[in-house]
């Protein structure tokens, strides 16, 4: 069950996404396809690993699954927001530093 | 030679034609002595349903040298000369101080071997009909019955067994062919103490067992060997007493599929041949490796692909001709080297800390010099058993491979390990972090064992293997 949810709400977003991308609304570079994807996947195996290492009855295994695997899918998540940022505000330092 | 005889075939090679002269074989002739040869080269097979990546090999990945490679006899391991070893006065020390520890423990309700854990431990080990050369030979055979022996190409007749086996309770199977000149050496030359009668092999036409010796048919050419799988989960109490009854019960249960096979081969119109006492007939961990169970380990012991080192090996022979398994590697030998885990929570320092396995055993109770392996210390390895009051087994139940299979990232820490090297100390070093052990304590709380009364039946979970990949 908690899988069909999880598809049903990855399909949507991506569906979303996808057709925002098409029309203009949003611009999604290639690397930000890529750490999507990367992340997306890093974070499906957090929850289907913690999960499990749980019904093994291994709470330390589940956890350092948290740790180990889910931390670095939220930081791939976050740098799709985080590079535009980054490059948005060295362009305007760049800018400044010409127009002194 | 045929890959696959067909029911025609195998008639054939009998020598017969049509059911009245099946009859016959029922009736005390030896037509399988010509199947027997008929078959002798049948190819070898994979073990069915494996996962992806476990790779088919021609030879196994530990080495052998066949030709200097002797029988050996089962009393010269710790389980038969343990005093000889260690001494009379040393051995009553220790003797002493496993009874003293085992009461003061009890008395003291020490998690893990108190009144409950020492009740069900003793329990569990109930229940074992005896070992028999033979089996019990109580079933029915076809002669009985008035009908035919089994027929089956050795491929189905592989199938067959392994189908009655998995319902019976054993976990992988696999096929060896005896050989003279190698794998028959495989067999002990001698049984375990007091008795320690001689095994010898002769051209008889059924093997026998008197005052002096056992005997084993040369036709009796096929090993059939098979694991049987023990808890994951109560081997992380070792060494206390809760930990011990996974190898408790996995022995009861070992000694009744034993005796089930022999009289599933009778059943068919066959004879075999096994233990008649426990570990009294052959080199299990060897043979299973043979038979692409798994692959040794620096434990020693076998590593399978499916439940790792929990599991427990046996082996009898039959004169059923049967299609032999392929061996198997998926990078055991090569992670060990990198791993070191066992030896280094091992208590009593028995296992090797050599990078590289060795020719030369670490004492009379090794077969050493013809094969290459991590041989470990027993008599270390004994006295802290003597010490801890149990069979320990921590170095088992910390291994990176003893873990169950429910999550993904057990498949995919062992296909990396199966494929490359490169990533082994990293994955030793996640291990230790996810799995901490420390060294003699177990992994778990006891206590918390006795509060989940939802456990799988006897520990283990059926599921796994063949059916779940
Ligand atoms: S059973 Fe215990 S003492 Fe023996 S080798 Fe394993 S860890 Fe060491
Ligand atoms: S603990 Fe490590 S070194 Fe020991 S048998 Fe298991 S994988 Fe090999």
């Amino acid at each position: 069950m908690l899988w069909l949810i999880l598809g049903i709400i990855i399909g949507v977003a991506a569906f979303w996404v996808f057709n925002a991308n098409k029309s203009g609304k949003i611009t999604v570079k290639w690397y930000q396809w890529a750490l999507g994807i990367i992340a997306l996947v890093m974070l499906l195996l957090t929850v289907e690993n913690y999960i499990n290492f749980q019904k093994e009855l291994e709470p330390v295994a589940a956890n350092f699954m948290l740790v180990g695997l889910g931390v670095p899918a939220l930081l791939a998540a976050s740098l799709i927001w985080l590079i535009p940022v980054f490059k948005k505000g060295k362009a305007n330092t760049g800018e400044t530093k010409v127009s002194s | 030679m045929p890959e696959q005889l067909t029911r025609r075939q195998m008639i054939k090679a009998l020598g017969l034609a049509g059911a009245g002269v099946s009859l016959a074989a029922v009736s005390g002739g030896n037509p399988l002595n010509a199947a027997s040869e008929a078959i002798a080269d049948t190819k070898a097979q994979p073990v069915p349903r494996r996962y992806w990546w476990v790779k088919n090999v021609d030879k196994i990945t530990m080495e052998v040298d066949w030709k200097n490679y002797k029988r050996f006899s089962e009393w010269k391991t710790t389980r038969g000369s343990l005093k000889e070893y260690r001494g009379n006065a040393e051995d009553a020390k220790y003797l002493k101080l496993q009874k003293d520890n085992l009461l003061k423990w009890e008395l003291e309700n020490v998690p893990g071997y108190t009144t409950k854990d020492t009740a069900l431990k003793n329990a569990v080990g109930y229940g074992r009909p005896p070992f028999q050369f033979m089996g019990p030979q109580t079933v029915s055979t076809p002669q009985d019955r008035g009908v035919p022996i089994y027929e089956g190409s050795p491929e189905e007749s592989s199938r067959i067994i392994t189908a009655a086996l998995r319902h019976m309770g054993a976990a992988t199977v696999g096929f060896v062919q005896l050989e003279p000149d190698s794998t028959r050496k495989l067999i002990y030359a001698e049984e375990p103490a007091p008795s320690k009668k001689p095994i010898f092999f002769e051209n008889v036409d059924v093997g026998y067992e008197d005052e002096k010796k056992l005997v084993v048919p040369d036709k009796a050419r096929w090993i059939i060997v098979f694991t049987i799988q023990m808890s994951t989960e109560t081997m992380k109490y070792g060494p206390t007493q809760l930990g011990s009854l996974t190898t408790a019960l996995t022995y009861t249960r070992m000694w009744t599929i034993v005796s089930q096979l022999h009289e599933f081969l009778r059943g068919l119109g066959y004879h075999s041949y096994g233990p008649s006492q426990f570990n009294g007939f052959s080199i299990n961990p060897a043979l299973a490796t043979l038979a692409g169970l798994g692959e040794m380990s620096r434990l020693n012991r076998i590593i399978t692909p499916e439940y790792g080192p929990m599991v427990r090996a046996v082996s009898i022979a039959t004169d059923l001709p049967l299609a032999p398994t392929k061996p198997i590697s998926f990078g055991v030998m090569d992670f060990c080297k990198d791993c070191k885990t066992c030896a280094e929570i091992c208590p009593s320092g028995a296992l090797s800390m050599d990078r590289e396995p060795s020719w030369e055993g670490k004492g009379p109770w090794n077969n050493g010099g013809a094969h290459k392996a991590w041989y470990e210390d027993s008599v270390k390895c004994r006295n802290y058993w003597n010490t801890c009051g149990t069979n320990c087994g921590t170095c088992f139940s910390s291994c990176p491979y003893a873990v169950d299979d429910e999550a993904s990232m057990h498949k995919i820490i062992k296909g990396t390990i199966a494929s490359t090297t490169m990533f082994n100390s990293l994955l030793v070093a996640a291990d230790r972090k996810a799995f901490p052990a420390t060294t003699g304590q177990p992994m778990k709380n006891p206590e918390d064992w006795w509060k989940d009364t939802n456990l799988a039946e006897m520990g283990i979970d059926t599921r796994r293997g063949g059916r779940n990949i």
